[in-house]
């Protein structure tokens, strides 16, 4: 039948067909946006749906591992939702003099009124569990924040049908993607007590202070004194093995200062973001100090040593981004083994006997103790 | 269809206004798939065009078609991907095992990490020489399944 219609009546089949196949290349040209914006939305929309199930099951994560430590004070689901919604503005920078002390008080006030809240939800719970409590939070919040960020141009894209707008987000969602899972990953790991990607540096310091008395020196920030080689090597690590950062700039400082400036070197050893290609789990040595955050820490560091001229060496164990939040992965943990001997390297070739070395272990130091 | 469906009670939730331009976004990608067999059967009747016009000697024209009709196959093939691009939530399950070595012997054991757990932790005694045992690992390994 086909055949008998292409042969008696090919040539004005063939024409029509010629005319249409035209008609569409015309629909490219004038709705080609359009179509294109539709398969943006679509994939964005998946995306949204994805984000908002690892944002629920954060919350929901968050609302478990509270229950468990708050059972006498009631349902802590609203105030959970409080918190998820919890924001901080950023000190206005107009005139930059004095802005990292207005940073590091906003960081602080954020900080206790977070650890507030929590004895609050959760009373029974200790030391160790209510850092962790607000690692898991932490977490919550930070996927809350994503998926309302993602949710808000796939609205404004389906509102305005444009391109450009939905675009922006498009263009993004394979890292918010990947960033999300991380941080879903990192929540499981916060309530279980797990190490994360980004404890590699502090797990660096408990190694070499394992043994040792230690005693808390700043905000969080444990230290060890410890002989290497005839130095002697002040360790800096937070307090673990509770979801800890802690107050490396004002540890620094205190023993720069105690010792008059007399200390031969920093050596910093964190967790730093790799690129497309590098291993994980690499080591990398640099100069500087080698600490991410806001840049309070970074600062005093930077402003302490410059001023005694002492020495900042950094240990670098590369990872993704990913890999910073999510559970420590085998290869970060063989990773902390070369980086220790880099440590002690830099220790035998750059200082000599009798030196005073300060060892910075940098990172969350969820599930590592000392 | 599925995610047509899919698409449609996500798109459908939320008020009237809503609901309308859910419908009108639905109605919109079925209109595009429409559009889309429609080109590839266009396409595939080109090919079968270029085969006829070769056969007969028009060589010339069976290269017009023979364009034509890979054009049209291939744009709509490359659109229906596009639109089919979905964001995997396929989840990579990773098992997180804790190593414990004792500090007299070097007896090594691996296990599941179980809540509690940190490194530097002291805990069970060793089975060989009864001195505590220490967690000095705690990493996550790719598991089978995934």
């Amino acid at each position: 039948m086909i055949a008998s219609l292409l042969g008696q009546e090919g040539d004005i089949l063939n024409s029509i067909f010629q005319v249409v196949y035209l008609l569409s290349f015309l629909l490219f040209m004038f709705y080609g946006q359009k179509i294109q914006t539709l398969t943006m939305l679509r994939e964005v929309g998946s995306a949204v749906r994805k984000l908002k199930t690892l944002k629920d099951d954060s919350r929901r994560l968050a609302i478990d591992t509270i229950s468990e430590f708050g059972k006498n004070s009631g349902d802590p689901t609203p105030r959970i939702d409080h918190l998820l919604e919890y924001f901080t503005v950023m000190p206005k920078n107009l005139d930059p003099l004095g802005f990292v002390p207005k940073l590091e008080h906003l960081i602080d006030v954020r900080d206790l009124r977070f650890k507030k809240e929590i004895k609050i939800i959760a009373p029974e719970a200790d030391k160790v569990q209510s850092s962790n409590i607000e690692g898991v939070l932490e977490v919550a919040l930070g996927l809350n924040g994503i998926y309302k960020i993602v949710n808000h141009f796939y609205l404004l894209g389906r509102k305005t049908m444009n391109l450009y707008v939905i675009m922006q987000v498009q263009m993004q969602l394979p890292q918010i993607i990947r960033t999300a899972e991380a941080y879903s990953l990192a929540g499981k790991a916060f309530a279980e007590g797990q190490p994360i990607g980004d404890g590699a540096g502090a797990l660096v310091a408990a190694k070499m202070m394992h043994g040792s008395e230690n005693k808390e020196v700043a905000k969080n920030i444990l230290a060890s004194q410890i002989e290497h080689e005839g130095r002697t090597v002040f360790v800096i690590k937070a307090d673990g093995p509770g979801a800890n950062i802690g107050k490396y700039g004002v540890a620094i400082k205190q023993f720069i200062e105690e010792n008059d400036g007399k200390v031969a070197m920093v050596i910093m050893v964190d967790a730093a973001g790799k690129l497309e290609g590098e291993i994980s789990g690499s080591t990398a040595e640099g100069t500087g100090s080698v600490i991410g955050g806001l840049g309070v820490d970074a600062f005093i560091i930077e402003e302490v040593t410059s001023k005694y001229k002492i020495p900042v060496n950094g240990v670098a164990i590369k990872q993704s981004m990913e890999e910073s939040v999510a559970p420590m992965t085998k290869a970060i943990f063989d990773g902390v083994n070369v980086a220790i001997a880099r440590v002690k390297r830099i220790i035998h070739e750059e200082t000599k006997e009798g030196d005073i070395v300060i060892l910075v272990g940098v990172g969350n130091t969820v599930g590592v103790g000392q | 269809m599925l995610y047509l469906l899919e698409l449609g009670i996500q798109l459908g939730s939320g008020s009237n206004q809503k609901t309308e331009r859910s419908k009108s976004i639905v109605s919109s990608i079925l209109v595009y798939y429409i559009f889309l067999a429609g080109m590839f059967i266009i396409g595939i009747y080109f090919l079968y065009d270029a085969l006829q016009a070769y056969n007969t000697g028009d060589v010339e024209g069976a290269g017009f078609s023979a364009i034509l009709g890979i054009i049209g196959i291939g744009m709509s093939i490359y659109m229906l991907t596009m639109l089919r691009k979905r964001v995997s939530t396929k989840k990579i399950p990773k098992k997180v095992v804790t190593t414990i070595e004792c500090t007299k012997c070097s007896l090594k054991k691996i296990r599941t990490f179980t809540k509690g757990d940190y490194v530097l932790k002291d805990t069970e005694n060793c089975t060989k020489c009864d001195q505590p045992m220490l967690i000095t690992a705690i990493y996550t390994e790719k598991t089978d399944k995934s």
